[in-house]
């Protein structure tokens, strides 16, 4: 295959400027948070969505909402209750008295940027309502259905340490996750510049610095991103190697996985390592971009045995030891 | 003259089956066989055993007996007995007296010793014996019954064990030199590797990898497919950096591996040359762009500068260390 990949490299550098703009902008507000910016920004190049796991107070709302300032789109926090319909979600019909007809009132999904908090903490029927809704990005309300907004990312938590009166997304539903996030805690410079930014009188403010057409645009150039047939079939070694360990010489891990992950993992896998070498400015994929997203793509996608869980075995656990076995090329 | 002899041959088979009717019914025991009365003379036809092995003599015995004094019959004359699968290979006679609740006794017995031809069954035909009564000098005679012995697998002869033995200990003696020979000769090669694995301890591995450097990628190879030249490049620099600084090279990205040299206080320049031998190796074997020649060239100077490098270290460490 002849590939001209100066002229790639071109391309993708001229239209990857506003990454540093917007990393610029939101690196105002947000202190660290490198990595969860970072994969907002896969998620919005590659039309993913993005499960978040973390402890609360980790600034998880604020960067999504410094983040839609940056650039420039609507954003909607949702909280989940138990009492949630899904109706407040999605909208619903009323009547109007004055006109005598039925009217729409479309509800908070319509909106670019979606932080569904605690997605966990409703009921199935209105997470259905938000999976089905981020799966076809379109809602009907009545007899009228609504395109939803481009671009549209929806950013679900799950609280991990509350499970009392949850009810935790079924395997099914966490794969429609391009992402899952482990945010962790700031370390010890960063919470220091946390602290001292957050008590001054005056918190800074992000301005827009790039237009949503701009980053709908950038999809396209994502896709023509090059990745080689070394780096497809590095990426095909590590999924397989999840559904067979024993054939990696991982023969410890076979009894510890209960399924693989799907050929979902293999396409969003490869979209999302394209989209990291976009964020780097770079016209092709290598090992580290595959490396560096792996365990984003690939640790809600791995089911762990009861076994597993006994020896407080993780998926993240068993997915790095994976990423660790196989031949990088 | 057809119905004549129609008339002599049932007649035949008429007398031949009334004599054989005389015989009781066959005794329990192993061997012997139905006694044969005529008036006051008895006749009994036993052999050794139902079974006898192919290497083995069957005994054939016929007892005759009365009572009264031994001269009372005369035995005129016994058949040599017709046999089937056996040969006969000797025979005998005696003659014995004894009393029998208070009344003589006279026994003459008639020993036939043969051996079994082949396995299977064998067959003694009926023995005729004819003797004389001497008090009334009218000549009789007896008939045997038809016996079957049947011949076994032979046995091991007495004398065949000390061969055996003899075989025995020939082949534990063989065993055990054999042992011997294959202990010495594994020690030898044990004692072979080990030298062999000491001396290769012993030598830098850089004289190895700058072997391979120039087997798997040949600059004088005007063919040289570069690409592939590229890969082979930077996946000998990832062994040799596992091999020598003991990091998880081949399953790490660049950056890791430059990442691990730096904890492993590896010297600057080294880390410099292989940064740039793998980053631009990455470039064309990720990129789709074949790479430049001239730049391959550039980079394996590098590595091999890099191993002649090490080697005179080694080599300097070796020394001090002898």
């Amino acid at each position: 295959m002849n590939v001209d990949i100066q002229a790639i490299n071109e391309k993708i550098k001229k239209e990857s400027v506003f990454v540093d703009k917007i990393m610029n902008e939101v690196g105002k507000v947000i202190v660290g948070q490198k990595y969860m910016i970072e994969r907002l920004l896969i998620g919005l190049l590659t039309n993913g969505h993005i499960h978040l796991e973390g402890v609360p107070g980790l600034a998880k709302t604020m960067a999504v909402r410094t983040l839609s300032a940056a650039i420039q789109t609507k954003f909607q926090r949702i909280q989940f209750t138990p009492d949630l319909l899904p109706a407040d979600l999605i909208g619903t019909l009323i009547y109007d008295q004055s006109t005598g007809k039925f009217m729409t009132k479309q509800g908070p999904i319509f909106s670019n940027l979606i932080l569904a908090d605690e997605i966990n903490r409703s009921p199935a029927k209105v997470q259905s309502a938000l999976l089905e809704a981020m799966q076809e990005r379109q809602v009907t309300i009545g007899d009228e259905t609504f395109l939803l907004d481009d671009p549209f990312l929806v950013l679900a938590t799950q609280n991990p340490i509350e499970q009392e009166g949850t009810y935790p997304l079924p395997e099914a539903q966490i794969d429609r996750f391009m992402l899952k996030l482990q945010i962790g805690y700031p370390n010890k410079e960063e919470e220091l510049e946390i602290m001292r930014r957050m008590t001054q009188k005056t918190i800074p403010v992000v301005m827009p610095v790039v237009k949503p057409q701009e980053i709908i645009s950038a999809r396209s150039v994502v896709q023509e991103v090059y990745m080689d047939e070394k780096i497809e079939r590095y990426i095909i070694d590590i999924v397989f190697a999840t559904r067979n360990p024993r054939d990696y010489g991982l023969d410890e891990l076979e009894p510890l996985i209960q399924y693989g992950a799907s050929p979902r993992a293999s396409i969003n896998l490869v979209l999302a390592a394209k989209a990291h070498a976009f964020l780097r400015h770079r016209g092709y994929v290598t090992p580290e971009d595959v490396r560096s997203i792996g365990p984003d793509v690939l640790r809600h996608r791995v089911i762990i045995t009861y076994e597993a869980e006994a020896e407080e075995k993780t998926a993240e656990d068993i997915v790095r030891q994976v990423l660790n076995k196989i031949e990088v090329p | 003259m057809k119905i004549k002899i129609s008339v002599f041959l049932i007649a035949g088979i008429l007398s031949f089956s009334l004599l054989n009717a005389q015989a009781p019914a066959p005794d329990s025991g192993s061997s012997a066989q139905p006694d044969t009365i005529s008036s006051g003379i008895k006749m009994r036809a036993s052999v050794s055993s139902k079974e006898v092995p192919l290497n083995r003599p069957l005994i054939f015995t016929i007892q005759v007996e009365w009572f009264g004094e031994l001269s009372r019959y005369e035995i005129s004359e016994v058949e040599d007995p017709v046999v089937r699968n056996f040969t006969i290979q000797s025979n005998s006679s005696s003659d014995r007296r004894e009393m029998v609740d208070g009344e003589l006794k006279a026994i003459k017995t008639f020993e036939f010793e043969m051996m079994p031809l082949e396995l299977g069954m064998g067959y003694i035909e009926g023995v005729i014996v004819k003797y004389i009564d001497t008090v009334t000098g009218e000549g009789k005679h007896l008939v045997t019954n038809r016996l079957e012995v049947k011949v076994i697998e032979p046995v091991a002869e007495p004398g065949s064990r000390k061969g055996l033995i003899k075989w025995v200990v020939l082949f534990i003696i063989l065993v055990i030199l054999g042992v011997a020979i294959f202990w010495g000769r594994k020690k030898q090669i044990e004692k072979r590797r080990r030298q062999e694995e000491e001396a290769a301890a012993m030598a830098p591995i850089e004289i190895d990898y700058l072997k391979q450097l120039k087997a798997s990628v040949p600059l004088d190879n005007p063919d040289l497919h570069l690409k592939d030249a590229y890969s082979q490049l930077s996946h000998l620099v990832k062994k040799y950096l596992t091999e020598k600084y003991e990091l998880p090279a081949t399953t790490a990205t660049t950056e890791e591996i430059i990442s691990g040299l730096k904890q492993n206080d590896v010297p600057e320049s080294l880390i410099n040359n292989t940064e740039e031998i793998l980053n631009k190796s990455d470039v064309v074997k990720f990129s789709g762009g074949e790479g430049e020649r001239a730049e391959l060239e550039r980079l394996y100077t590098l590595f091999e500068d890099m191993l002649d490098r090490n080697l005179k270290e080694s080599k300097t460490a070796l020394y001090k260390e002898s």
